[in-house]
């Protein structure tokens, strides 16, 4: 398949334009509706979480008389509430593990909710969950993951008899043969800390039990999987979860998955106190208990030919996922199996995978999900490798790349990567940085004692989970004797007026892709309508939403899933206006073409009418109508991506579609402070079909960003007590726009076969990327083998 | 993170502001340009019973260059001093070490005289001052007293202020004709506390250094006078030798902890690195 | 509680305000201008940013009473709500320097404040003047740029 646009109608088209954004101008102007916005019931009351200061403890007595007597308290929820109005959460890894919305017994990380106090605002709930008492009985403390897998490590889930709560191995070919034939072996450990995206918006929750259900508002992000998981743990049918999103969201980037535990602990306190209930998250929280990414450590060995041929692959990957498995952990751990290869043409694998608590917060989806962890191991082994070998890393990059002619190419671990030409990315990107005259420009550098380092990174991008991945978890044993579960599929409504104006409504909940002007970009080609005439509702409801267990926004899944959906339903539309049009124009519904707003007989321009005059006649006078034409101008579509569960051999397509990242990253360390300055910055995407340029490259962007702050900057850190160090922007430190570097940004698109418009998810690409490019080049600028994450000044001034 | 219930007063004098210190004595708090003080406030880690806000206080907020000093009203935000020319030009450590300070939003707001009583160790204006070896005038029901930095700065957080005091004006000393400044910090991003901050001013006669301030913030609990390493620099002309023997003494003389983005090992070597760049900058740019 | 008088984006206003509540929350709740948004409450993001005197300020960091008798600027200021976008909005639209518009109006009202300021600020100026400012949608680049373009920076 070639790399390069080849659009399935050569006509230009919306989509395919850089179009400007429908969203941008309320956002602009100050009138967007974000979560904390919204008012939508009277009487709400504004609720402040008591939360544990310890890491590890019995929870005594509970005495919330003082806080009860403040004016303008409402009530007070605890534990046991919880525990008498829910079910613990489902897990991946089955009951052994205990978690509730709110600690009952034992609180197992620093924050985790133990009372909701309720009032009339935040501030005075603030007032009395300061006067709440609550006694606590420490316990011993596994707070990073060396105590936790300590012989003598305190077990957070004692039926489970480990704080080793999962541990599976996996064979692919023949790794022995191919480690037994190397000529060279590397073999490293890694560690990538935990981090978290944190949007700046925080979670938000308007919750209200009534009648034996639940209305909830929340800036919810999918997958929506968790809705089954959060109406099983009210103990009420999913239908009586009513779930609604608002218009906007202040960013995600995978956090507000974990919202829904949220909503079950407010809509607890709700039913107990009989008003509905406000929680809006502040920062302290965010950074406390909301969701991190893993802290993963893996060691990785590679074997290698004399030649540079990478022959196999052992990887021994451990997630931390904190105190709870919280769903849809450890998908974290999972995510990547398939593609666990990366971009190289290796077919021996081997791989154990484990998952371990620790008296930290729960873990979750975070940009990358398991990208960033993979490739700071394996990107970083592959330099480690040519540093060793003496081969150029974009050379030993070239020799093991997957090529063009092996597409589709099925991976060891059973990812199918459906199209890419991998080397013309990475000649682009060493094109675009200038990759010859940058060793000359650093063996120069070199020889005046700067310190100026080359970094690259490959890596394969997938998007649209199989839902199936997961139950890699289990055993193939296990897995026959459940359900299965695979593919991914999407909803979309779509109505036109009898105006001719067209409303779709998607549950793709968006925060800030531009879900809304891309669907119409979508819709308005297949309809021959032009965008403006297209209104794309985003905002969510469970009652009314054309929606499924996988819709929402995570795994980059919109330009694949969603504006497939939309295509779609634009498509089923349009079959039906064609019907309309063709007993009024003399023809057959194939001969119909829609453009401009008209309908018209292809080859016969005169012979047309407007769609605005279809719809009016579809709507006034249905009673003339027969067959398709009568069905209507109002339907709801499913699209379904199929992927199959995993095989008897534990192989999983674990994505539909897989893009690829080629970076360069430049880097110049002061040999005195050992501050780190990223000099330039190249990144080569292939995503498939753009649908709209402008807005990839943003995500693109904004992905690099996250990166770079993994590589640099972000770590969150807890003392041997498991209090968190980073609590407040004060510490934990995301990047500005003085640390980020002028990116250049270019896209090759080798098309999905997979899809309708050839479009494949993107977003996670750079997030992935960048922590290992930015490593890569500050181990080529100090030539050591070792860099930890995030390459502080700190840290690279101990390897001076 | 809201406040704890506060009861707020808006004295319109400073007699008045000093008579509410008086009559509450430690239920209240001063608020300047609350912005290190209001965070304290939404994270409940400061609760008082009373703040006294001298945002109404006429007449604390003049810039005058005088006597010697660029003479600071405490109620002076430092945006606004940022961009006094006559200031800047008398003391050119503020025209270098202010744009470090925050950002531009909370300069606008912040206050000299409420950075030099908020005390950080790690702030610039408290480091310049101690540099400079300035000072403060506190006012109290018993009038005004100048006190000097190295009185008023006590401990990390800590200033020589008692309950009933308010700082009034801030002096920098201004050196005139042949002072040369430079600053150099290092900070995980731009705008964040340093990691290390150097402040150095010298006067430099026939290409020789005459007179040398040196300061370093961040390496200890309270902005510390580099007057051993300073010693160093005098007679010399800012030589590889003498930076070198300046950057050991520095070194030397401080006794930095570990905190959350550098430990105290790495701390001491960059403050020695910074007292390079200081004074090389301090030197050139002095006589011009 | 006391009273609290004020100019709100031209209008004068008058309103009951407890001691202790924030200008973040007196504009958002009291005033139900939601276009300011709370993201820290320490001073930090810059998403709360309004500007008081002409001045931008974090109004997460100021107690609404504080406000007493000065003019507040939000980013509902900007332009009129039956009017085109102002210059400086419509140039991040055309730049794609907004993504969730969390952090927008913050820095709307910041890169205002620079504008009003005479002189042509240089790129590094702009990029220090956001480094007062979290996003974590754009990666900052196209909002430097679109700040540039209507200041007339170099490029």
């Amino acid at each position: 398949m070639a790399t390069r646009t080849r659009p399935r109608e050569q006509a230009p088209g919306h989509v395919g334009r850089s179009a400007l954004r429908v969203e941008d101008d309320a956002l602009l102007r100050g009138q967007g509706w974000f979560i904390d916005d919204l008012d939508p019931l009277p009487n709400i009351g504004c609720a402040a979480v008591v939360r544990s200061p310890y890491a590890h403890a019995r929870i005594g007595a509970i005495d919330a008389s003082a806080a009860l007597a403040l004016p303008g308290v409402i009530g007070v929820v605890t534990g046991a509430d919880v525990a008498e109005h829910s079910r613990p959460f489902g897990s991946a890894l089955g009951p052994g593990i205990v978690h509730h919305a709110a600690a009952v017994d034992i609180a197992r990380y620093v924050g985790e909710p133990v009372c909701v106090v309720v009032a009339r605002d935040r501030y005075l709930a603030e007032d009395a969950a300061e006067r709440v008492l609550v006694e606590y009985e420490p316990l011993k403390v596994a707070a990073s993951v060396e105590t936790a897998l300590a012989e003598d490590a305190p077990l957070l889930h004692p039926a489970l008899g480990s704080n080793v709560v999962s541990d599976r191995s996996f064979s692919y070919g023949d790794p022995e043969a191919a480690f037994a034939s190397a000529a060279h072996v590397v073999r490293e450990r890694f560690r990538h800390p935990r981090s978290s995206a944190t949007p700046v918006e925080c979670y938000g929750v308007i919750a209200q039990w009534q009648a034996g259900g639940v209305t909830a508002w929340a800036n919810f992000q999918g997958p929506f999987t968790l809705h089954g998981v959060a109406a099983a743990a009210l103990g009420i049918p999913a239908a009586k979860l009513r779930l609604l999103t608002p218009s906007e969201s202040g960013g995600s980037f995978g956090t507000k998955a974990a919202v829904l535990h949220a909503v079950v602990l407010m809509a607890i306190a709700s039913r107990c106190l009989g008003v509905p209930v406000r929680w809006t998250e502040d920062r302290n929280e965010h950074l406390l208990a909301a969701s991190m990414a893993t802290e993963r450590t893996s060691e990785v060995e590679a074997a290698f030919a004399a030649d540079g041929r990478l022959l196999g692959l052992r990887l021994d990957l451990l997630d931390d996922v904190g105190a709870y498995v919280r769903a849809p952990e450890p998908a974290t751990l999972y995510r990547m199996h398939g593609c666990l290869t990366g971009a190289y043409d290796v077919q021996d694998l081997a791989v154990r995978s484990r998952v371990v608590v620790s008296n930290r917060s729960p873990s979750g989806l975070n940009r990358g999900f398991g990208g960033p962890q993979l490739y700071s191991a394996l990107e970083r082994t592959m330099h480690i490798a040519a540093r060793r070998l003496g081969i150029d890393p974009a050379e030993l990059a070239r020799r093991n790349l997957v090529r063009a002619r092996q597409m589709p190419y099925r991976a060891a671990a059973g990812a199918v990567y459906d199209s890419g030409d991998y080397e013309a990315c990475l000649d682009r990107a060493l094109e675009l940085a200038g990759y010859a005259e940058l060793r000359a420009e650093q063996a120069e550098a070199r020889a005046s004692g700067r310190l100026l380092g080359i970094g690259l990174a490959c890596v394969v991008e997938p998007s649209v989970s199989n839902m199936g991945y997961i139950t890699l978890v289990e055993s193939a044993e296990e897995r026959a004797a459940g359900l299965p579960k695979s593919g991914n599929a999407e909803g979309a409504t779509i109505t036109m007026g009898a105006q001719g104006g067209v409303t779709l409504r998607i549950t793709t909940t968006p925060q800030g892709q531009g879900h809304r002007t891309v669907a119409a970009q979508v819709a308005a080609d297949v309809l021959g309508l032009d965008p403006e005439q297209i209104d794309v509702r985003t905002d969510a409801d469970t009652a009314a939403n054309p929606w499924t267990v996988s819709s929402g926004n995570y795994s980059s899944r919109f330009a694949a899933m969603g504006a497939s959906a939309v295509h779609l339903a634009a498509t089923r539309l349009a079959g039906r206006l064609r019907a309309l049009a063709a007993p009024l124009l003399g023809c057959e519904p194939d001969d119909v073409e829609l453009t401009g707003g008209q309908a018209r007989v292809r080859g016969d321009e005169e012979r047309s009418v407007s769609v605005r005059r279809l719809a009016g006649g579809a709507h006034w006078h249905p009673s003339d109508l027969t067959g398709e034409a009568a069905a209507g101008l109002a339907l709801t579509v499913t699209y379904t991506l199929p992927i199959s569960p995993p095989d008897d051999d534990d192989r999983v397509n674990s994505s539909a579609c897989y893009g690829f990242v080629a970076d360069v990253c430049v880097v110049e360390i002061d040999p005195d402070t050992a501050e780190v300055a990223v000099r330039s910055y190249v990144t080569v995407h292939d995503a498939g079909r753009l649908l709209n340029p402008l807005l990839a490259d943003g995500q693109v962007r904004g992905g690099l960003a996250h990166g770079l702050g993994a590589a640099l900057l972000e770590e969150h850190r807890y003392d041997e007590d498991g209090n968190l160090m980073t609590a407040t922007f004060l510490d934990y430190l995301p990047p500005t726009a003085t640390e980020l570097p002028r990116v250049v940004s270019a896209h090759l698109e080798s098309p999905s076969p997979l899809t309708p418009l050839g479009a494949k998810g993107l977003g996670e690409g750079t997030t992935m990327s960048a922590p290992a490019a930015i490593a890569n080049a500050v181990a080529d600028a100090l030539g050591v083998d070792r860099v930890d994450l995030p390459a502080t000044p700190q840290r690279i001034w101990e390897l001076l | 993170m809201k406040p704890s219930p506060l009861q707020l007063e808006r004295p319109r004098s400073l007699d008045e502001a000093l008579a509410l210190l008086a009559e509450h004595g430690d239920d209240a708090k001063l608020i300047a340009g609350g912005q290190s003080l209001v965070p304290l406030l939404n994270f409940r880690l400061a609760a008082p019973a009373v703040l006294v806000d001298l945002g109404a206080v006429p007449a604390l907020a003049g810039i005058e260059v005088a006597g010697g000093a660029v003479r600071v009203g405490a109620m002076c935000s430092q945006r606004d001093l940022e961009r006094h020319a006559a200031a800047l030009s008398a003391c050119p450590l503020l025209a270098l070490a202010l744009p470090y300070v925050g950002h531009v939003a909370t300069r606008n707001r912040g206050t000299v005289g409420g950075s030099i009583a908020h005390a950080d160790a790690a702030a610039e204006l408290p480091l310049l001052l101690q540099t400079l070896a300035g000072e403060v005038e506190v006012t109290g029901a018993a009038g005004a007293r100048l006190v000097t930095s190295e009185a008023f700065f006590v401990s990390h957080l800590t200033s020589c202020l008692e309950a009933d005091e308010i700082v009034t004006e801030v002096r920098f000393p201004s050196g005139g004709a042949g002072w040369g400044a430079g600053f150099a910090e290092v900070a995980p991003r731009h705008g964040d506390y340093a990691v290390c901050a150097v402040a150095c001013a010298l006067r430099v006669e026939d290409g020789v250094v005459a007179e040398a301030r040196l300061g370093a913030g961040a390496v200890s609990d309270r902005p510390l006078s580099l007057t051993a390493a300073a010693e160093v620099l005098v007679g010399s002309r800012c030589e590889p030798g003498a930076l070198e023997a300046a950057t050991e003494a520095a070194r030397s003389a401080i006794d930095p902890s570990d905190g959350m983005h550098a430990s105290a090992e790495y701390r001491r070597h960059l403050t020695g690195v910074l007292v390079g760049r200081a004074a090389a900058r301090a030197y050139a740019t002095a006589g011009t | 509680m006391r009273e609290l008088s004020l100019t709100v984006n031209g209008r004068a206003v008058r309103e009951h305000v407890d001691d202790r509540l924030l200008l973040s929350d007196f504009l958002r709740h009291s005033l139900g201008l939601r276009g300011t948004h709370v993201g820290c409450e320490h001073g930090v993001c810059g998403a709360c940013t309004v500007q008081l005197d002409g001045r931008a300020v974090r109004s997460c960091l100021m107690l609404a009473a504080q406000a007493e008798g000065g003019h507040v600027e939000t980013v509902e200021s900007l332009a009129d709500p039956e009017g085109p976008l102002s210059a400086l909005q419509d140039s991040f639209r055309r730049h794609h320097a907004l993504q969730c518009g969390f952090c927008t109006p913050g820095i709307l009202m910041s890169a205002a404040e620079l504008l009003a300021v005479a002189g042509r600020p240089t790129r590094r100026e702009i990029e220090e003047l956001l480094s007062g400012h979290l996003c974590r949608c754009t990666g900052y680049e196209s909002i430097v740029d679109a700040i540039a373009e209507v200041a007339g920076t170099e490029a």
